[in-house]
């Protein structure tokens, strides 16, 4: 069944009436405790926003409209420390209908410490994957095939013991090392893959590259200002498919204009590569 | 690029003689690429003369060494104009600053007037002896060594004239296992000599190759704010040696000069092109930051009496800055 997709409006700018504060913005992420919520199961949605300041509240912060989602409950806490501020907001939602759904991202207004000027920061946008609950219909098959499966799972486990016990007796032999399973590529990750492939696909210009990058570094948690190299010490340690894609969005980010296409194609190439 | 003969080749003819030493060899390359001239600095027995050496045997060079003394004359550096009694007329002696690779060693045991004789050439690259100029060879390329140690008898280089200088590194000490490896090295009786790698005519190819790689705007803002840093240091907050914060602005008198934004973008476009590339990223300007800044800063007397080394105002500096 199809789900309309959710088209996440932003609150107008115009409508911040609070004073802009003046802040250094390190990173402001939109994430799911699930990315595969199931209708009428509530799941979480996390905005995280961490400040080089310490502010006592944050002000100009606009969620995205959650049309197509019912609004259990919406937790907001600061905390200051001598690095910063990190605001952190957990909104409790539930989906009404099953399929696919973006949620856009979140938008903070502030003044660049750095350069004094008005700034709109986004977050990251979200697609969730909205599962449908078991329709009526098989509901009672369901249930008997839930007691037969339990039936029989008793008396596996029954069985599963009594060859585990044989087979520890008699391998002497070294036991055969299972072959590696490729690295999977997380739910979340890929999202993000395809926020950044969406970027550079959407505008394939520099500004296209740099929005990319930035996505991706924030998906290794690189903070506001650091380099490739930083970025890649962190990949290798969480996100080791990305230890390509981050030299080829750099190039597509930092080359000569002659070079541009090219390097975009290739951006995009290894992007895919990395999301499939 | 010509595929036989790269800057990495270099690096790797340099390694065949100096044991570890790889931001030193970098730096002389940098320098090298970015037609700089480049200062050493580090306590003596480090391989600083040796590197030179090195480098210059590695290029098919002219390479020439001058000891300064306190009893140094700007003659002995530029030449000079001796009478010649069987032609019965003056002819112009050159000086050793004629010389593709020229090593000023110790350069803070002579007097202001002969540093400054040097600093001009390295400048203008070029020497008037007598009524006559003359252009210094090119690629001409000097490197100076100062011992920070042995104080004692020195002549202190100035500001300005320590802003001619493309790039000051500091020379460390080895490490066990490098100190091992000189050992074994250096043990035998006759060390195998740095081969030549390349040629004049390379370097200056290379150069234009250097210079030509892509330096994005974002890059040069991200420069410009590097140096701007260093005379708004209000920004930056360095530990002191007690633990405390101290704001990078009581450390310092002035700033780095508009030469040091030069600086910064010639190293990192010779730094992107070590790297094999025709673009630089940020991860350049921020390499070569500490190089081209270290020595154009001003630090007040502060530096010393609330024990912080003067690198560490540097990387805290760079720190403040984000990179694009």
């Amino acid at each position: 069944m199809r789900f309309a997709v959710l088209l996440a409006a932003l609150v107008p700018l115009a409508a911040s009436a609070e004073p802009l504060q003046h802040v250094n913005v390190s990173a402001f992420t939109l994430s799911a405790d699930t990315t595969k919520p199931r209708v009428g199961v509530p799941f979480h949605l996390i905005v995280t926003l961490r400040l080089r300041q310490r502010v006592g509240d944050v002000r100009n912060l606009q969620l995205p409209l959650l049309a197509g989602l019912e609004l259990l409950g919406d937790e907001r806490n600061t905390s200051g420390s001598p690095q910063g501020t990190l605001y952190r907001e957990i909104i409790t939602l539930v989906a009404n209908g099953a399929g696919s759904l973006t949620i856009a991202p979140a938008t903070f207004d502030a003044i660049d410490a750095r350069d004094g000027k008005a700034k709109e920061y986004a977050s990251n946008a979200i697609v969730l994957q909205v599962v449908g609950p078991p329709s009526k219909r098989f509901a009672h098959a369901a249930e008997v095939v839930a007691r037969v499966l339990l039936s029989a799972g008793v008396g596996l486990v029954v069985l599963g013991a009594a060859l585990l016990v044989l087979y520890m007796r008699r391998s002497t032999r070294a036991p055969v090392a299972a072959a590696p399973e490729p690295p999977a590529v997380e739910p979340l990750a890929r999202d993000r893959l395809r926020e950044a492939l969406a970027h550079l696909q959407a505008d394939p210009t520099r500004g296209g590259a740099m929005r990319a990058r930035a996505v991706l570094y924030r998906m290794v948690g690189a903070a506001d200002g650091e380099t490739l190299g930083d970025a890649m010490q962190k990949a290798k340690r969480t996100q080791p498919m990305l230890l390509d894609v981050l030299p080829a969005v750099e190039r597509a980010a930092f080359t000569y204009e002659a070079d541009l296409g090219s390097a975009i194609e290739h951006a995009v190439e290894t992007l895919e590569r990395a999301a499939s | 690029m010509n595929a036989s003969k790269r800057p990495a080749d270099v690096i790797d003819a340099l390694h065949h003689t100096i044991v570890g030493q790889g931001a030193v060899v970098e730096a002389l390359l940098l320098g090298l690429l970015a037609n700089g001239h480049v200062l050493l600095e580090g306590p003596p027995g480090l391989a600083k003369t040796l590197a030179c050496r090195a480098l210059a045997a590695a290029l098919e060079g002219e390479f020439r060494r001058v000891q300064f003394t306190p009893d140094l004359l700007p003659s002995d550096i530029v030449g000079t104009r001796v009478f010649d009694q069987r032609e019965s007329r003056f002819t112009t002696m050159q000086g050793p600053i004629f010389a593709n690779v020229v090593l000023a060693d110790e350069i803070n045991r002579a007097p202001a007037k002969v540093q400054s004789a040097l600093l001009e050439a390295m400048q203008e690259r070029q020497v008037t002896i007598g009524l006559q100029t003359f252009a210094l060879p090119d690629p001409f390329i000097v490197m100076a060594t100062m011992n920070p140690f042995d104080a004692d008898g020195t002549y202190q280089l100035p500001l300005a004239q320590m802003d001619r200088f493309l790039i000051r590194v500091g020379v460390a000490y080895p490490t066990r296992e490098e100190e091992l490896t000189i050992l074994d090295r250096f043990a035998v009786e006759e060390t195998e000599p740095v081969r030549a790698v390349a040629s004049m005519s390379d370097v200056l190819e290379w150069r234009k190759q250097a210079h030509a790689v892509h330096l994005e705007e974002k890059l040069k803002r991200y420069i410009v704010e590097l140096v701007a840093v260093t005379r708004e240091a209000h920004r930056a907050v360095v530990q002191a040696e007690d633990g405390r914060s101290l704001r990078a602005d009581e450390l310092i008198d002035h700033g780095a000069s508009p030469r040091a934004t030069l600086a910064i973008a010639h190293l990192a476009r010779a730094k992107a092109m070590l790297a094999s590339r025709d673009y630089a990223i940020p991860d350049d300007v921020r390499a070569v930051a500490p190089l081209a800044l270290r020595h154009r800063i001003d630090f007040s007397y502060r530096l010393a009496t609330e024990g912080v080394v003067a690198d560490r105002v540097v990387e805290a500096l760079i720190a403040a800055v984000p990179a694009p």
